[in-house]
């Protein structure tokens, strides 16, 4: 059987100025030390975090940027016939017309104003891509 | 059969604890119950912590009903084994104990502080404090008050583990005063883990009163009238790895800050993860209740008269106060520094926000701020050095663990 004793640790720490003094002296060494060390570490991978958003920022700016160009130049057509416009009538297919002329009508009754085609040209120097190239390649880009 | 009915009646009146408020040593169980009122009312009328207070002030008045048999302080008496060590009976205490002894079993195995912990993780953004790393040193100054404090226990004749037990109060966060005391707090010092518990959530609840005053003697109104910056915005994937590196860190660090800077940690990483939001629910909403009830009522169980009627609760209740005004100062004095060292770009009253009282200590100095700039927003910029508090406190209570036990 296990003797059951009263006696406990803290009447065994002699409680003088010395002892009281390196407890709090070492207290606040560590707990300065411990939450300095964090600073820097904080600071060191909020750093590099920073960095790296920063140039994924740049990128994406970029990407905006020539996506943003590639849609105006596939665009240019039916912008065009949807706003009212003076220019040249040319020769074109009845076809392609046709195909114009249906996607002004979905963009007319999806925001509700009437749109009018009032021309429809070639543009000036021929496209690096055809306009259905471009348009596939912008579907695909735009989740990046 | 009426002789023997009469007699029945009499040993129940005899057995019950009316009998025993008027026998020696009843009047102290009364006094006690008296005492458990007055912190109920505080509790329910004047909101005073009241989750952790109204629980602790019941626990109170269940244990000192006498004969209720629901707490034996004989039973946490601890035995010295041939090694040295100390432990205590379970085995009793699972056999002999009441309600509150089989409650108190997660106190003294320390397991409640550290699920509450758990709890407060995964309701805390460490956002402010990744923005703004700094915010760490105003964290780790308002920790002075602990140690000053043990200075003043220390002048006032308590042992090394009351003088611990004591000066933790200054960390302003209850789950620690609570988890420190009853790893540190004997039998046979004048004070329990109950008294101690009694004074944290007492006086973070007067965090609103305690602290203005000083955090105003200390500043001057230009100081006071800072308008801090916006803080950066923090990343989802910093938020991740904020808490398995500051785990890593303080846990090789002070080993014994690990079960509270973890579970902390652990909540906060649940949170934060975002594919585990259920058990981060159950951590902040079920599990902290559960646990919040189980730790209040079973450390109120441990306020028997023989531990607050004394001097030494008393001492407790000055010292507490002290470490709680020591450790503003200390925050503020350094937010001061910052202050200085920024060429004006940190406001200092955000120091008085690194107690751990969160985040009432940082809704203390969003206001103050506000007396002077009614569009100065402070709350977080002091949230930083708040939530840093609560860190901070974890690492004080590991050394302490680490000098005194």
């Amino acid at each position: 059987m296990l003797p059951r004793l009263s006696t406990v640790l803290s009447s065994s720490i002699d409680m003088t100025p010395e002892f009281v003094a390196a407890v709090v002296v070492t207290g606040l060494v560590v707990v300065f030390l411990a939450l300095l060390i964090l600073i820097f570490f904080v600071m060191g991978y909020g750093g590099i975090f920073q960095a790296i958003n920063k140039s994924r920022e740049n990128k994406a700016k970029a990407q905006q940027k020539s996506e943003a160009e590639t849609t105006i130049s596939v665009a240019s057509t039916p912008a065009q016939t949807a706003k009212p416009q003076i220019s040249q009538e040319v020769d074109a297919e009845d076809e392609v017309v046709a195909v114009i002329a249906a996607a002004v009508a979905q963009i007319s009754a999806e925001n509700g104003k009437v749109a009018v085609i009032k021309s429809i040209k070639p543009a000036k120097s021929r496209p690096s891509r055809l306009a259905w190239a471009k348009a596939g390649l912008i579907d695909n880009t735009r989740p990046f | 059969m009426i002789g023997q009915f009469l007699q029945t009646v009499s040993d129940i009146a005899a057995e019950s604890g009316f009998a025993a408020l008027f026998a020696s040593g009843g009047l102290s169980n009364l006094v006690m119950i008296l005492i458990s009122f007055l912190f109920m009312y505080l509790a329910i009328a004047k909101g005073f912590e009241p989750l952790l207070l109204l629980p602790i002030a019941f626990g109170m008045m269940l244990t000192n009903i006498p004969n209720a048999g629901m707490y034996h302080s004989d039973l946490w008496v601890a035995i010295e084994g041939e090694d040295g060590s100390h432990y205590y009976d379970y085995g009793r205490v699972l056999k002999e104990g009441g309600l509150l002894d089989i409650l108190y079993c997660g106190v003294k195995l320390q397991v409640y502080p550290p699920l509450i912990f758990l709890g407060i993780g995964a309701m805390t953004d460490f956002g402010p404090l990744i923005a703004n790393p700094k915010s760490f040193i105003l964290g780790a100054a308002a920790q002075a008050g602990i140690f000053l404090t043990f200075i003043g226990a220390a002048a006032l004749g308590m042992t090394a583990t009351e003088c611990g037990s004591i000066a933790i109060i200054g960390g302003a966060d209850g789950p620690t005063a609570i988890y420190v005391s009853s790893k540190l707090l004997k039998a046979t010092d004048s004070i329990d883990t109950g008294t101690i518990a009694l004074a944290a959530y007492t006086y973070m609840a007067l965090v609103p009163i305690i602290q203005p005053p000083i955090m105003k003697a200390l500043t001057t109104k230009k100081e006071r009238s800072v308008v801090m910056g916006q803080l950066r915005p923090v990343s989802k994937v910093e938020k991740i790895i904020f808490p398995v590196c500051v785990t890593l860190i303080i846990g090789l660090m002070i080993p014994s800050a690990a079960p509270l800077v973890g579970m902390l940690m652990l909540g906060n990483i649940l949170k934060e993860s975002g594919c585990c939001d259920r058990i981060a629910k159950t951590a902040q909403n079920e599990l902290m209740n559960i646990i919040t009830i189980f730790l209040g009522v079973s450390v109120g169980a441990t306020t028997t008269a023989d531990k607050i009627l004394t001097l030494s609760f008393a001492k407790v209740i000055v010292l507490g106060v002290i470490a709680f005004a020591l450790g503003t100062a200390a925050g503020v004095l350094f937010g001061k520094i910052m202050c200085a060292a920024t060429h004006g770009k940190v406001n200092p009253l955000i120091g008085s926000a690194g107690v751990s009282a969160v985040p009432m200590a940082a809704r203390v100095a969003q206001k103050v701020g506000q007396e002077e700039v009614p569009t100065n927003y402070l709350l977080m910029h002091a949230m930083g050095p708040n939530v840093a508090g609560v860190i901070g406190s974890a690492v004080a209570a590991g050394v302490l663990l680490s000098i005194l036990q």
